[in-house]
């Protein structure tokens, strides 16, 4: 177990290495540089912009460099260059994570609560309500929930504030947008796991055995039911934690979510390879995380 | 400025939220809701969170916005006018030829860290933002300034000297008599026995330490001899020549107030004076450049350095060894297209003629300057010499052989002349206006170095690489701007340029601290580094939250200052900017920052506010593709389109646009345009050769991704379908991608805006010049660019304009590009909020804002 985690640990810088490269290429393949704009610059200036953030280098020099940077902590953004992508990160970071994982506990309570309802009254009106109410916050996206929350919460009733991340009041809008999405995802995922894992032999054992249908439930389903809950948890929770891009526009919430798309969007490539090695490191570590979830909740599972 | 981007999320935000909007129900008078407030503070939202507050770099209006509260300009907007309001400068004075300015500073204005603000913060501040190495976007706000952008754009190079060993100060250091100039005289070159080139500008810099000021030749100006033996007391007691200069002292008080100085240029620390007035004018492709005849080098330290020769291609400039010492040494040589040159440091040899300067490491062996450049130039100097009145015949020769460097030649020329007139004027009291020496030496009197010698055609001998101290210029000191003393800052300008004191009311233009900037780096606009000299200290930041501003303490006129504090949210979501301000969070929403399609249901509110902007929205025309190569083809498509039913499709009260430059510019009168006509659109696409569209090849109108521009590319094509019968494809790329697509004329039809910089029509009109880098449609039209040429010579105010609406008439005749509509600037306001003026540029000055807080609890308590 104690090898097989430190094998998957030494995997990862490789693996962020050729992230960093497939990431790099892909920017330099899109056209277009930091500076242009509508107003084209004269061509010394830009040259002279240009030099200043090394642009004009060869590939692999500025390929070296960003890493050599990103590895020091050093290396400045190129939208503002006084920041450096990793304290830009340091600062976005703790308010997406603190969005996400209040968003998670919302998704992990509603989402799993009702699909365990749904799975375990399966056909019964509490299963189709939770059925429906979830197959409505899978189809409508968040950008129209917010605005909608923000609408009815802050605009008509005025009991919360409508935007930025400054206190309790403004956490409840953003949360609950964040959160509905994923607990419907996470209540079909429960129920469509609960439902399977009911039919297994082994349940019918427990229940020839005369235990309790909760006993059963508790004891023997829940643990297998949830392993789809698990493998979600895995991505989901690097997706919750580094923000995501909508609700944090909706709201403003200081996240790192705006940061995926806006600096592909400014050519910021500094930026935008730290966002995308930053989200991959976190995302190899959560899957790491739930393979040695797995051989808890699964006992099928072992790792040599 | 430059307008921002918006993620694309928004796209889907906006026409939901326009929904929601209508859905709600918007009755009272105000679409904002109102708190009680307690504070005095304004609290709004910046748009997005700025790139840099630095106000050197910034270019976007968010970061303009904190700098604009932090730092204070010479001059600041007047919030209704924009006219120039005393800023750090107290009053200003043009020079008589409106060819520049001297600003008097006022003495109370302060940084934050209580250090006072001086002329020499501005010098400092405006180099940085011209240095290449800065890499300033917005350079260009500057290149009005007198050199600023051959500094810039790195046709005067820098080049740092390595490995050269300096001896200690010349012995001869202030042991002479000076002719005393009072202290804060800024002093203008009538004549001497140098020559100075027309344009040449002598200032006084900073006293030294015998608490007289030294004179200066900022610019270049060549020998009238090399080693005139002139009358006066050798100080050193040799018999060595000494150069001077009459210059004109313009008093501080009183520019009319003439007064004629002269100096004793020799005595000079060189520190402040370019040596015997540099004869390099440090351009390339000069063909007239004058060169003083040089004399055999007398000595040289090292035998065995290398020659120029001897470089290798591709090296580095280094500078071996030298006779001129300084605390760094730059270098004037010509490379093919380039000029590295020499700041010079203090002559360790004042009196011996000859400095020199041995170097490596050329691109490629010096070539000497074309042939005919020097026979002039020695031409140029044969016949001054035997000139009676030096200056004015130098300043006519120099401008004969040298039109070229100094920008605007001929400008440069007619502003020398005045120079020349008062040379001319003063020149028989020569002799009695300078005590003590005798006349000039006769012409016959020209010493034998003067002629040329074997290496005369080139200033940079190629072979044993010497150079002459004579070629060198100390170009910082090019730069037309000049710190006279702490409180007198003297501009020089490219030309007649009537906007530039609206322009040193640019964010670009603000005072930056040297010690925090030096010391901190890129990090000094940090709330724990940053020293600001204006009514507002920054506080607080946080990325993509908000600044928190509060009233300075330090500032000079803290008493105006209305608010206490001022909070700028970085909402970038226009939607979510919106729901701030109806919540009450906010005081007011700057120009668009909110859902355009809000802006019908919120006509009758009382806080909203439209008014005209400085922003075009137009479509470019690539005049280089059939049939858009046919004037008559392009005439057509505009007369087709129906501009007043284009703009309703934002419906925020844009205006039609026939002219593309947008109404409201002081004194400017656009010139007539013809509006829609679809019955002679008909008949001018006919005449072209395509009846009712008939033959009319497949053409396509392009766009970046954006509900807005497909809706009135969507009309457009309507409408040319209707009118002209001719169907034109509509294409949409990503933002970067449509850039590109534009720069490299790489479309038929393009969606293009263009946001004015300066209250000026040439702020649009220049856009146009044959390959100008916003041009972008490849049209090119000589007449256009004399026109704009001459805009910029022109010294009558009122005769300018006409030139330009002159060649606004022209661009609208040939229609490279199609005017569509003026945008607008659309604000939320609520009604406590005073001092903010509705302007062109969206600019309101943070010390004239303040709140009624009366009225603010008023409104809160009726509604309760």
């Amino acid at each position: 177990m104690l090898g097989f985690v430190v094998r998957r640990l030494l995997a990862i810088p490789p693996m962020l290495l050729l992230v960093s490269l497939f990431t790099f290429l892909m920017l330099k393949a899109a056209p277009g540089g930091p500076f242009d704009a509508e107003r084209n610059l004269p061509p010394e200036i830009k040259k002279n912009v240009e030099d200043k953030f090394n642009l004009n280098a060869p590939w692999p020099e500025q390929y070296l460099s960003y890493v050599a940077g990103l590895v020091r902590l050093d290396l400045p953004s190129t939208k503002r260059p006084g920041l450096t992508v990793a304290e830009i990160i340091a600062t976005s970071f703790p308010q997406s994570a603190h969005l996400g994982v209040m968003a998670l506990c919302f998704a992990l309570f509603f989402g799993v609560g009702a699909g365990l309802l749904s799975g375990v009254r399966q056909n019964t009106p509490w299963d189709y309500g939770a059925m429906s109410l979830a197959f409505v916050g899978i189809s409508v996206p968040s950008f129209v929930i917010g605005p909608v929350l923000v609408l009815v919460f802050s605009l008509g009733l005025a009991w919360l504030p409508p935007a930025r991340w400054q206190g309790v009041d403004t956490w409840i809008l953003p949360t609950a947008t964040l959160g509905l999405v994923e607990a419907a995802y996470l209540a079909r995922l429960t129920r469509a796991g609960m439902l399977e894992v009911v039919r297994q032999d082994f349940i019918v054992t427990a229940r020839a055995k005369g235990l309790s249908e909760a006993t059963v439930i508790r004891r023997h389903a829940l643990k297998g039911a949830l392993l789809p809950v698990v493998t979600w948890l895995g991505p989901a929770v690097a997706r919750l934690l580094t923000g995501t891009v909508v609700v944090e526009s909706i709201f403003q919430v200081p996240g790192l979510g705006y940061y995926f798309v806006q600096t592909a969007l400014d050519r910021d490539d500094p930026m935008t390879m730290g966002v995308v090695v930053f989200y991959s490191t976190v995302v190899m570590l959560l899957n790491l995380a739930v393979d040695v979830a797995y051989t808890w909740l699964d006992p099928r599972v072992r790792y040599a | 400025m430059l307008g921002r981007r918006r993620p694309s999320p928004r796209a889907l935000l906006l026409p939901l939220l326009a929904l929601a909007a209508g859905c709600l129900s918007l009755k009272g008078d105000y679409f904002g809701h109102f708190h009680s407030k307690t504070e005095n503070v304004l609290v709004l939202n910046n748009q997005t969170e700025p790139e840099y507050i630095d106000p050197g770099l910034l270019t976007g209006q968010p970061d303009g916005r904190v700098a604009d509260a932090l730092f204070e300009g010479l001059t600041i907007y007047d919030p209704q006018t924009l006219e120039p309001l005393p800023g750090v400068a107290e009053r200003w004075d043009a020079f008589p030829d409106a060819r520049g300015y001297v600003f008097h500073l006022r003495k109370d204005a302060r940084w934050s860290d209580g250090s006072a603000v001086t002329a020499a913060d501005f010098v400092y501040s405006w180099e940085r933002v011209l240095n290449p190495i800065t890499g300033a976007r917005y350079a260009q706000q500057l290149y009005a300034v007198l050199n600023a952008e051959r500094y810039n754009t790195g046709r005067i190079k820098r080049v740092v000297a390595t490995g050269a060993t300096f001896s200690p100060a010349p012995p001869w250091a202030d042991t002479r008599a000076f002719t005393p100039v009072p202290t804060g005289a800024a002093v203008e070159v009538l004549e001497s026995n140098v020559l100075v080139a027309p344009e040449a500008l002598s200032v006084m810099d900073a006293p030294s330490a015998a608490g007289v000021l030294l004179a200066k030749v900022a610019k270049g100006g060549v020998l009238l001899r090399d080693g005139d033996a002139v009358d006066g007391p050798d100080p050193a007691g040799g018999a060595a020549p000494v150069k001077w200069l009459r210059v004109r002292k313009l008093l501080a008080a009183d520019p009319g107030d003439l007064e004629t100085l002269l100096l004793d240029t020799d005595r000079a620390d060189v520190r402040g004076f370019v040596p015997r007035a540099a004869v390099e004018d440090s351009f390339p492709n000069t063909n007239g450049r004058t060169v003083a005849a040089p004399t055999p080098l007398r000595a040289l330290p090292d035998a065995n350095a290398k020659t120029i020769d001897d470089a290798e291609r591709g090296e580095d400039l280094f500078i071996l060894g030298t006779n001129v010492s300084g605390d760094w040494t730059r270098v004037a040589l010509p490379k093919r297209d380039r000029v590295g040159w020499v700041e010079t440091g203090r002559l360790l040899n004042p009196r011996g003629e000859l400095y020199w300067l041995k170097v490596r490491g050329l691109d490629e062996p010096v070539a000497a300057t074309p042939a005919t450049a020097p026979a002039g130039a020695r031409t140029g100097a044969g016949s001054l010499a035997p000139t009676p009145s030096g200056a004015a015949a130098a300043a006519a020769g120099a401008a004969g052989h040298a039109p070229r460097p100094f920008g605007a030649g001929g400008a440069g020329g007619a502003g020398g002349a005045g120079g020349a007139g008062g040379a001319a004027a003063g020149a028989p009291s020569r002799s009695a206006a300078r005590p003590g020496p005798g006349p000039m030496p006769a012409p016959s009197a020209l010493p034998p170095a003067a002629a040329p010698a074997p290496r005369a055609a080139s200033p940079l001998p190629a072979a044993g690489g010497w150079i002459r101290a004579d070629a060198l210029l100390a170009t910082t000191d090019l730069i037309g701007v000049r710190a006279v003393d702490p409180w007198t800052l003297v501009v020089r300008l490219e030309g007649v340029i009537p906007y530039f004191l609206y322009q040193t009311s640019h964010s670009t233009l603000l005072p930056v601290p040297a010690h925090a900037v030096e010391e901190f780096g890129p990090r000094w606009t940090r709330p724990e580094h940053i020293v600001g000299n204006g009514p507002f200290l920054l506080r607080e930041h946080r990325v993509r939250d908000r600044f928190v501003l509060e009233k300075s303490p330090t500032y000079w006129d803290h008493d105006t200052v209305g608010l206490d504090r001022v909070i700028l949210y970085s909402i970038d979501n226009l939607a979510t900017s919106a729901n701030m301000y109806r919540a009450g969070s906010t005081d007011l929403v700057v120009g668009n920052d909110f859902p355009p399609a809000f802006i019908p249901t919120l006509r009758s509110k009382k806080d909203l506010f439209i008014s005209a902007s400085l922003q075009t929205y137009f479509y470019r025309v690539n005049v280089t593709r059939p049939p858009l190569n046919d004037p008559r083809v392009r005439l057509a498509l505009d007369l087709a389109i129906n501009k007043a039913e284009i703009v309703k499709i934002k419906g925020a009260g844009e205006v039609p646009a026939a002219t593309v430059v947008p109404p409201g510019l002081p004194g400017y009168v656009p010139p007539a345009a013809p509006g829609y006509d679809p019955a002679e659109a008909r008949r001018v696409l006919a005449e072209a050769g395509y009846p009712g569209g008939k033959g009319f090849p497949s053409v396509s109108l392009l766009y970046n991704s954006s509900e807005v521009h497909r809706l009135i590319a969507a009309a457009v094509q309507a409408q040319w379908r209707e009118v002209l019968g001719v169907h034109i494809e509509l294409e949409n790329k990503e933002w970067k991608t449509y850039l590109k697509s534009m720069n490299s004329l790489d479309y038929d039809i393009v969606r293009a805006g263009w946001i004015g910089d300066y209250l000026d029509p040439n702020t649009f009109l220049d856009l146009w010049i044959t390959n100008g880098g916003n041009n972008n449609t490849g049209w090119s039209n000589a007449e256009y660019d004399g026109l704009i040429r001459g805009a910029a010579v022109e010294v009558d105010p009122a005769r300018r304009m006409t030139i330009l609406r002159d060649a606004e008439a022209l661009l609208v005749k040939e229609l490279p590009i199609i005017p569509i509509y003026f945008n607008v600037w659309a604000e939320l306001r609520k009604p406590y909020v005073h001092g903010w003026s509705s302007n062109i540029i969206d600019k309101h000055p943070w010390k004239f804002l303040s709140i009624d807080l009366a009225e603010a609890n008023r409104l809160a308590g009726l509604e309760g």
